[in-house]
């Protein structure tokens, strides 16, 4: 579903944010990008989504060859893809439920009120349907935003540092919608640096350090340690 | 949210492009109603007989039509019909049904006979009203080239003011539009990045930006509209004494209604409304989509 074919990323001559990456997801996998903070995690999640395009090598999404500066269907791509982002990328003056209806229409779904409101119920909000997001906690926003990555259908979820400044517990909560979107058969990438999610969910963990891929682990068997 | 809700919430943005798109419909009204009235009344004129040569009452009728042969001859003429007394009488009757004092007065033997040629180009009049007039059996010759010329005239000069009006005009509505739906996406910008990133198409998010315009264009229209039809019927009558005589104009005909230019009739009143409104919207769909397509990466 995703492949990446020794690419190669940089900013200005010589310095190389990544380097040689290859790696393949099949469709319906879970896994775990994880590294220090600019290993290059997001720089990946970046080039999925086609935000960037690398330097040299090639991005594959669904057997597409999306790393192209000719790709023109970027729109049809991103359709496909439902991200969590580090800083959640929440519109602030629409309403939690206008924010879910927003991405629901970009998608052409028929009862986008209805699907939203389904999904604020699967991610326990739906009581906040009406609220506006700057009354919302970063634990209610996080769930915003994996709200809106799961509805319509996407097929891909990408999920930058989604537990990072949460507390234990509103953290093990997101963890739990995961293993909810898993089971439905969608294809995550998840990246981060806490361990605790890494190593009780024991999915295949890719570590990235210092632009490179140095271990794909498949069986989650990876130990990730706090240092 | 409604595009109406929207509207409301740029008030002096809404009331710009309101006000700049109103003013150039109305210019675009009044300029189409008076080419099309200048054109097809030059037309009208052009179609009455274009030199008029009245014969002495002792003139035979075989050298009037030796003249009208001779007429023929030179090229310049397309048509040269011959008007007996009697034909000149029945013409006058119907000009004068109303009068029935001036028909009393009249007899045929008080009307001469005449020929009334139309010219193949109305540079020929001239030469043709010389030909007829080195006739000794020809009283007088008339002819109306210089009310063709000066409607001709005053038909280009119109033509000429109105393109440059209405081209400054819309250069003016498109700069305003442009300019509104560039700080409305500069505005949104971060909204507009989250929408890309959602997967939204620069139709998609410029699709509210183009309903909130074609609103404004339709408001402007029917506003421009109204304005020019309440102007038309206040000066109406004072431009039907003025234009008395002239009968009615057609532009063109259907089986269900005719679309007179003068006097101007409902049918023709809506074509004006709508071809303002259709320019509008081909001018909002063009700069909207321009403005898209510059600003939303």
């Amino acid at each position: 579903m995703i492949k990446f074919e020794h690419v190669s990323l940089s900013f200005g001559a010589g310095n190389f944010q990544l380097e040689d990456i290859n790696f393949e997801v099949e469709r319906g996998e879970f896994i775990f990008l994880i590294g220090p903070s600019g290993a290059g995690k997001t720089s990946i999640l970046k080039m999925i989504l086609r935000e960037i395009y690398p330097k040299s090598g090639s991005v594959y999404v669904d057997d597409q060859l999306i790393s192209s500066r000719k790709f023109k269907e970027v729109e049809k791509l991103r359709q496909k893809i439902g991200t969590i982002f580090q800083d959640f990328k929440i519109i602030y003056d629409r309403s939690v439920i206008e924010n879910l209806v927003l991405s629901l229409e970009i998608l052409n779904q028929k009862n986008p009120k209805e699907e939203a409101l389904s999904s604020l119920k699967k991610v326990g909000l739906e009581h906040k349907a009406n609220f506006f997001p700057l009354q919302l906690s970063a634990g209610e926003l996080q769930r915003l935003a994996i709200a809106r990555a799961m509805a319509g259908g996407r097929e891909i979820i990408l999920a930058d540092e989604p537990t990072g400044n949460l507390d234990p517990v509103t953290s093990w909560e997101i963890v739990r919608l995961f293993r909810q979107i898993h089971d439905q058969k969608k294809t995550i990438v998840f990246a981060t640096h806490n361990s605790e999610i890494v190593n009780t969910l024991k999915k295949r963990v890719l570590l990235v350090k210092k632009g490179k891929i140095i271990k794909d682990s498949r069986d989650g068997s990876y130990k990730l340690d706090n240092k | 949210m409604s595009t109406f809700s929207q509207l409301r919430r740029t008030p002096y943005q809404t009331l710009g492009v309101l006000f700049a798109m109103f003013f150039s419909f109305f210019i675009l009204l009044l300029f189409s109603f008076s080419i099309l009235l200048l054109t097809r009344l030059v037309n009208y004129i052009e179609t009455q007989p274009q030199v008029t040569v009245y014969f002495l009452k002792t003139t035979a009728k075989s050298d009037v039509f030796k003249l009208r042969e001779e007429l023929i001859n030179t090229g310049m003429v397309k048509e040269a019909n011959y008007i007996s007394q009697e034909q000149a009488l029945k013409i006058y009757k119907e000009l004068n049904k109303n009068e029935p004092l001036l028909l009393e007065m009249v007899s045929k033997d008080a009307l001469p006979t005449s020929l009334e040629v139309f010219t193949l180009k109305p540079e020929y009049l001239e030469q043709i009203a010389q030909y007829a007039r080195k006739n000794a059996g020809v009283e007088e010759v008339a002819y109306q080239q210089d009310i063709v010329d000066s409607l001709i005239r005053i038909t280009d000069s119109v033509k000429k003011t109105a393109l440059l009006f209405l081209m400054a005009q819309f250069l003016i509505v498109f700069f305003v539009i442009f300019t509104t739906i560039t700080f409305k996406i500069i505005a949104k910008k971060e909204e507009i990045e989250i929408m890309r990133l959602l997967g939204a198409t620069r139709f998609f998010i410029i699709k509210p930006l183009l309903k909130q315009n074609l609103a404004i264009n339709f408001s402007a229209a029917i506003g421009s509209a109204s304005v020019f039809g309440g102007l038309y019927f206040y000066v109406g009558s004072g431009l039907k004494g003025f234009l008395s005589g002239i009968p009615t104009l057609t532009l063109f005909s259907t089986p269900w209604f005719n679309a007179d230019i003068w006097p101007l009739n409902w049918p023709m009143f809506l074509i004006l409304a709508a071809f303002t409104l259709i320019i509008g919207y081909l001018l909002i769909w063009f700069t909207t989509l321009l403005a898209a397509s510059k600003y939303i990466k």
